[in-house]
Formats: C-alpha cells, sequence, structure tokens
C-alpha cells in the first residue's frame, strides 16, 4: 500500500510538473467564465429566457462533459502512458522495486485524482460565474443538486479514463494515442445519435447520467442499471489494461 | 569459491520478431564482482540485461536476484538493484533534483539526504536545479547512474553506461565503478563498449555473439591462459566464433 501510495505521488509529481497541465487546468477554470457573454446575449439581447443562475453549474456540466473534459482526460492519459512508453521514461519507472500492478493502478488513481480536480475547478467556477448572471440573486439555490450532479459526473468520466489508458498503451506516441482517442469518442457519440438502441450498451452515451439525478424524481431503477454498466465497463478497461501493460516491454 | 551469488541466469531464451534475440544464456554473479559483458552490436547484451532487470519477460529461462525469482517476486527481487539501460531517459519537463526524488520516493527507508549524495558523487550537484531538458548527453548520462544509485543499491546493471560521456567523465567513471566495488562491496553487471577502459575494473567476463554466450569466466584466468589484453582477447575470441572455429568446449563455462 505504501508503495502504491508513493507511485501515485509520483504519477501526480509528473503531471502537474508540466506546464501544459498548468495551463489546461487554466483553460477549465475560465471556460464557464467564458460561456457568461453567450447567456447574457441569449437573455438580454434576443429576449430568450436563458438558463437560471441557480442552473448555471449543472448547464456548464452538461457542455464540459460533452467534449471538453473528456478531450483533457485523453490529453492526460495519452501524456502519461503512450508519451512515457515513447520517450522511454517508462524504463525509469519500470526499473525501480515497485511492481507493474502498482504502477498502472498508480496511473489510474492519479488520473482519477486529476479528473476530480478538473471537476472541482469547473464546479467552483461555475458558481462564481453564476453571480455574474443578470439573475445573480438566486445564484447560490441550486448548490446542492449542482455538488450532485458534479459528483455523478465523476463515474463515466473515471470510467473514460480507464478506456483511455487502455487505448494509450497501444501506442509510442502520445499525440498518435490522442487522435485515435478522439476518433474513437466521436464515433461511439456519432453512432449513438444514429443508432441509439445500438448504443445502450456504450458507456460513452451516459456522459450526461448526472441529469438522472437532478429534479424530483430520481429513477432508480435506471440509475441502477447505467450504474452496473458503467461499473462492469471500467472493471473490464482496467483488467485488461493492466493485462496488456504487464505484457509491455519496455 | 563460496561468494553469494547475487545474479543466478539460467537458460535464459529470448527471440524478438525480427529474428534476434538470446539463446539458452547462463551466467552467475556473485557478490563484489565487477562482471564486464561484451559482444558486438545486436548480439543479444541489452537484451539480457533488460530481462534481468525485469523490462522484458523471456521466453524461456529464469533470472534471479539474490535468491529471488524476478518473475515470481519483482519488489523483492528488485530491492537492492540499480539498472541503467542504454540511455539515461529523464523527464526533461523536470529538474534533476526531482527526477531523482521521483526515484528515492520509492525507497521508503532513504533518508532525503541520499538525493544530494548521489548529486555529489555523480558531479551533478550544481545543476541540480536545473532542467533535464537543458542537460547534455553525458550530464543526462550521470543523471542516469546518480538514479541507478539513488536507492542504496547492491547490484547495478549499467548497460553501456559512457554512452555520451567524454573522456574525463569515463574516467570518473571508471574510477567510480572502483570505488564502489572495492569499498562498498556493490555488484557490477556491465557491458560497454570502451574494452581497455574496463580491463582494469572488471574480475570476470562475458562475451556474448549472436545471443549465445562463447565465453565466460574469471579474466584473471583467462588473461594467464591467453596472455593477451582485454581487447585482443575479445577480438580473438569473436574473429574465432566467426570463424566456426569454435567448439562445443569453448562454450564451458569457466566458474573459477
Amino acid at each position: 500500500m505504501e508503495l502504491l501510495k508513493r507511485s501515485t505521488v509520483n504519477e501526480l509529481a509528473k503531471l502537474y510538473a508540466r506546464k501544459k497541465t498548468i495551463w489546461l487546468l487554466l483553460v477549465a477554470l475560465l471556460l464557464p467564465f467564458a460561456g457568461l457573454p453567450v447567456v447574457r446575449q441569449l437573455q438580454n439581447g434576443l429576449g430568450i429566457a436563458g438558463i437560471a443562475s441557480d442552473q448555471y453549474a449543472v448547464t456548464i456540466l452538461n457542455a464540459m462533459t460533452l467534449f471538453v473534459l473528456p478531450l483533457l482526460i485523453f490529453m492526460t492519459a495519452s501524456d502519461m502512458v503512450s508519451g512515457e512508453i515513447g520517450d522511454k521514461t517508462i524504463r525509469s519507472v519500470l526499473s525501480r522495486p515497485v511492481s507493474r500492478t502498482k504502477i498502472y493502478a498508480a496511473k489510474l488513481i492519479a488520473l482519477f485524482a486529476h479528473t476530480a480536480v478538473l471537476l472541482l475547478l469547473v464546479f467552483v467556477a461555475s458558481e462564481a460565474a453564476a453571480f455574474l448572471l443578470p439573475d445573480a440573486r438566486d445564484a447560490s439555490g441550486g448548490i446542492g443538486e449542482a455538488i450532485l450532479a458534479y459528483a455523478a459526473a465523476a463515474l463515466p468520466l473515471f470510467v473514460l479514463c480507464t478506456a483511455a489508458a487502455w487505448v494509450s498503451l497501444g501506442f509510442k506516441n502520445a499525440s498518435g494515442a490522442l487522435t485515435v482517442c478522439i476518433l474513437l469518442y466521436a464515433a461511439a457519440k456519432g453512432l449513438a445519435l444514429v443508432f441509439p438502441s445500438y448504443m445502450v450498451f456504450s458507456p460513452i452515451t451516459y456522459m450526461n447520467w448526472h441529469q438522472l439525478w437532478l429534479g424530483g424524481a430520481i429513477p432508480a431503477g435506471r440509475i441502477f442499471a447505467i450504474f452496473s454498466l458503467l461499473l462492469g465497463c471500467g472493471m473490464v478497461f482496467y483488467t485488461t489494461g493492466y493485462y496488456f501493460f504487464d505484457k509491455k516491454e519496455a | 569459491m563460496s561468494e553469494e551469488t547475487v545474479l543466478d541466469i539460467e537458460g535464459l531464451t529470448k527471440r524478438y520478431r525480427n529474428g534476434r534475440g538470446v539463446n539458452e544464456v547462463s551466467l552467475r554473479i556473485a557478490r563484489g564482482d565487477v562482471y564486464g559483458f561484451f559482444g558486438p552490436y545486436g548480439a543479444g547484451k541489452s537484451t539480457v540485461m533488460k530481462i534481468a532487470a525485469g523490462l522484458v519477460r523471456a521466453d524461456r529461462g529464469r533470472v534471479r536476484l539474490f535468491g529471488t525469482d524476478v518473475a515470481e517476486d519483482y519488489e523483492r527481487a528488485m530491492k537492492h538493484v540499480g539498472v541503467l539501460i542504454e540511455k539515461a531517459e529523464a523527464f526533461e519537463y523536470m529538474s534533476a533534483y526531482k527526477n531523482l526524488e521521483l526515484a528515492a520516493r520509492l525507497y521508503p527507508e532513504l533518508p532525503r539526504t541520499r538525493i544530494d549524495e548521489v548529486l555529489e558523487l555523480t558531479g551533478l550537484s550544481a545543476s541540480k536545479r536545473e532542467k533535464v531538458g537543458h542537460f547534455s548527453l553525458g550530464m543526462k548520462q550521470r543523471l542516469g547512474i546518480a538514479s541507478a544509485l539513488v536507492g542504496r543499491p547492491e547490484l547495478l546493471i549499467l548497460d553501456e553506461p559512457t554512452n555520451g560521456l567524454d573522456i574525463e567523465a569515463t574516467v570518473d567513471l571508471r574510477t567510480l565503478i572502483f570505488r564502489l566495488a572495492s569499498e562498498e562491496r556493490i555488484t557490477f553487471f556491465l557491458s560497454s563498449h570502451l574494452i581497455s577502459e574496463m580491463e582494469s575494473i572488471c574480475n570476470r567476463i562475458g562475451i556474448i555473439q549472436d545471443g549465445r554466450i562463447i565465453r565466460e569466466g574469471s579474466w584473471q584466468s583467462l588473461k594467464q591462459a591467453s596472455g593477451q589484453s582485454l581487447e585482443s582477447y575479445y577480438m580473438s575470441q569473436i574473429r574465432s566464433e566467426k570463424g566456426g572455429e569454435t567448439n562445443g568446449a569453448a562454450q564451458a563455462i569457466d566458474r573459477q
């Protein structure tokens, strides 16, 4: 356990030592503010009933889970896995007295932690940005629901982390892995639109499952079914990913 | 000799898709040995060293480090082993100190002062806060050696450690190996193309060609028998092997 903890700290230290990671965190922090002019335009300029300030954080989450957060996860996973395989720095990790089981687990835990940080930043920035909307008096109204939505949104994103790491294992450079992750994600999203009945078993279909947790009546049965599917997919991606990582020659 | 065996390789076979690899390689290194592993490019030196360090899996055979099978209990087997394979690969966006910190963190019992110790040993103290991306090839190689040393290893596996080093740094490295072997009883398994540089520090040698060990044994006894320098001995063995003069007896392992 001690070595797993220390390996995870190492993965996080490497991740946050990159300037790119800090810039991307900054982008995630600023995007909720960048959405404000659009909302203001809708509400004031066009006279359309726009987004209530107490719903702003959830609206931002809906938008971010569609593409931005998956993209940030793909970038991190590809750097963390295929980037290290490609530049051979993985050797300096694998030749220490730490088993590959722990190294792979540490990479995934660091990726989950980074995703949680991203969600937290987007949440805080969205809540802060909501106070700049015209009906800012109600901004703090939906905070409980927003917390629930952001917490629920972590699960499909964690599954996406395991899938992105799995795909990245097949590449020796981060850009190749990133491109394929984006293409596969876009294809899964596209197929879900064209063949919705066939894509019910795709975890990508449920990136917005946090919406199920909102509103008066929570559909417990549906939530349980999707939870089971996401958990199952995560486990399959993790175990097969570990299998390939264990076989990897450095 | 009843010396403790530190590295025991038995019947190692690995075949890559391109047909290269190693075949039935066996060797044994005792505590305190400085084992020079020589051979032409592509002969299989790095493959043997990578398998010994657990970076590559063998098709057949077994590697034991300090009595523990690498494939069965990697953490225990590697606990006292430092590795530098081919070229030092460090995280270029981090400083030398931060790179060593990553390595040191994986040895819970290590004092923090150890990082400064190895920086001092490898002559990198002045550049410890510099990003590795700004390092020369020789500095990166020194950092690789520092990183291999950070966990206080009892066995160092160094594959071409003199890569990229200038003459002064090569001599420094030779002195460092000699000092670590004699004063701290660190065992070395090292390969190098600078055979003449290695002659004065190796007490045992192995020569590998086309994936097979063609000679192995105490350098002292091989030197006495041949009356040659290590470089001349190496060349004669490689040439005689190429000329097909080697018979089965040549593969007999001298374990004196």
